[in-house]
């Protein structure tokens, strides 16, 4: 299989494991254990996502990477804020990381990190499924690819992983509208077949007790305080079961 | 909105918007005109139609001439005709698997749509398609979505109740019998209905 091949059966099976309840750190450790076997000379993967302005590690194949991380976040320098910065790829090595990110360096050296590529990540919002102000709030991100190899990353690699993270944000994007839309259709529903059922449940009322329609309605509201229960639980208890009405409830 | 236009640019004389669910659940979203209106009521009557048929096979139905449909909507073939109606056109109203109801476009003559009429009949359904899932505030969708929540259809499905607690039968039935009676006496069901609550229609009429 070639590279190419090999990275959409990778973006294939990420897209079909998307479950739109999941946590975005889950999905997000998927990823990078999946960029990690993906892509030759990758030894650890690392994601970073801004929350509120504060960019934080959520996921990490390889722990004791994460200091390459918030050594960056400490200093407000590194790779992978200036892959967030200018939402360009940024690979660096030995060489480039001691003359631009000294402190960045220092850690690399610790950990025997000798190639970084940072890839910009932009994912909407956990949560934002309710409405489409909140889709349009995205979170940005990026995703940390490291190596324990001098000259790791070769440019075309390192496009393909653009290309990959960047059909990936798509991808999470997409599926989060359409559990947005799947939820606004499921209230739909629900809410047409709850206010039938109140709607019957009323006729039931009005005939068992003598009531005109509003009185009925009424008559609802008070039983479902008294027995605290939904109305609509009320109204589906009523219409299984009209004797219900009848004081057993 | 989208009815109103749908009537001026297609030209066709009456547009609704239905939502529904797969049982009989059905609700007006949105109607342009009254004769719109009653051919909407009629399909939630019968349980058969344009609009019924768009829902669940979620396909386009394009009728350029009614009376070919007779053998397809035995009952809505015959009552629409009746009340003026030559083609209908009616498009689901969907986003991928999501299905919400459709789109009904009435017309007094018979004719099909041109290509460019479809196609903006399509665009149509997806807008309202659109505006039905990003819209949160459920009073503001139409009419019948009022705050308290009551529907289109509301006095149908009090007056199901009534008749099934009066005539000690399943809701179901109370349904059938409400809209039997309604069909065979040629009233709009929501007249039917109404004439139930206001107790001037007595629940013997609908015994067997």
């Amino acid at each position: 299989m070639d590279r190419i091949q090999e990275t959409s059966v990778a973006l294939a099976e990420l897209t079909d494991s998307i479950r739109p309840d999941e946590p975005r750190e889950v999905l997000l450790a998927r990823v990078a254990s999946r960029v990690v076997r993906l892509m030759p000379g990758a030894d650890a993967v690392t994601v970073t996502l801004v929350v509120d302005g504060t960019p934080n590690t959520v996921a990490a194949t390889e722990e004791s990477l994460v200091p390459l991380d918030q050594i960056q976040y400490t200093t407000g320098t590194g790779p992978c804020l200036d892959a967030l910065r200018t939402e360009t790829l940024v690979r660096a090595e030995r060489a480039d990381m001691a003359q631009r990110w000294p402190a960045f360096a220092d850690v690399a050296e610790t950990t025997g990190v000798l190639t970084s590529l940072s890839c910009p990540l932009f994912l909407p919002a956990d949560g934002a499924a309710s409405s489409r102000r909140a889709l349009d709030h995205r979170l940005s991100g990026a995703l940390n690819v490291w190596s324990f190899q001098p000259d790791a990353f070769a440019p075309a690699e390192a496009t393909l992983i653009a290309m990959f993270t960047s059909a990936l944000s798509s991808i999470i994007l997409t599926a989060t509208r359409w559990a947005a839309a799947e939820k606004q259709t499921d209230q739909l529903l629900v809410a047409l077949e709850t206010r039938d059922a109140i709607a019957t449940a009323k006729g039931i009322v009005m005939v068992y007790h003598r009531l005109g329609v509003d009185e009925a309605f009424q008559w609802l509201v008070d039983a479902s305080q008294r027995t605290n229960r939904k109305i609509r639980d009320l109204a589906r208890l009523i219409i299984d079961d009209p004797d219900v009405v009848n004081g057993k409830v | 909105m989208v009815c109103a236009v749908a009537v001026d640019r297609l030209d066709v004389d009456g547009a609704a918007i239905s939502v529904r669910t797969s049982g009989r659940a059905q609700d007006l979203i949105a109607v342009n005109g009254t004769w719109a209106q009653r051919l909407e009521e009629l399909q939630y009557t019968l349980g058969e139609g344009p609009g019924v048929e768009a829902y669940t096979t979620a396909g386009p139905v394009l009728v350029a001439d009614l009376s070919d449909a007779a053998p397809r909507w035995p009952g809505f073939a015959r009552s629409a005709a009746e009340e003026g109606l030559a083609a209908v056109f009616a498009l689901p109203l969907q986003e991928g698997a999501i299905r919400l109801g459709a789109l009904d476009l009435y017309r007094r003559r018979t004719g099909g749509l041109s290509t460019e009429e479809l196609a903006d009949a399509a665009v149509l359904a997806d807008l309202a398609t659109t505006a039905l899932l990003t819209d949160t505030s459920p009073d503001t969708t139409g009419p019948s979505r009022s705050a308290d929540g009551a529907g289109h259809y509301d006095d149908v499905n009090i007056a199901i109740g009534m008749l099934a607690a009066e005539l000690h039968i399943s809701i179901a039935d109370a349904s059938l019998r409400l809209r039997a009676h309604a069909y065979s006496t040629g009233t709009p069901l929501l007249e039917i209905a109404h004439a139930v609550l206001t107790r001037k229609l007595r629940a013997d009429a609908f015994q067997d």
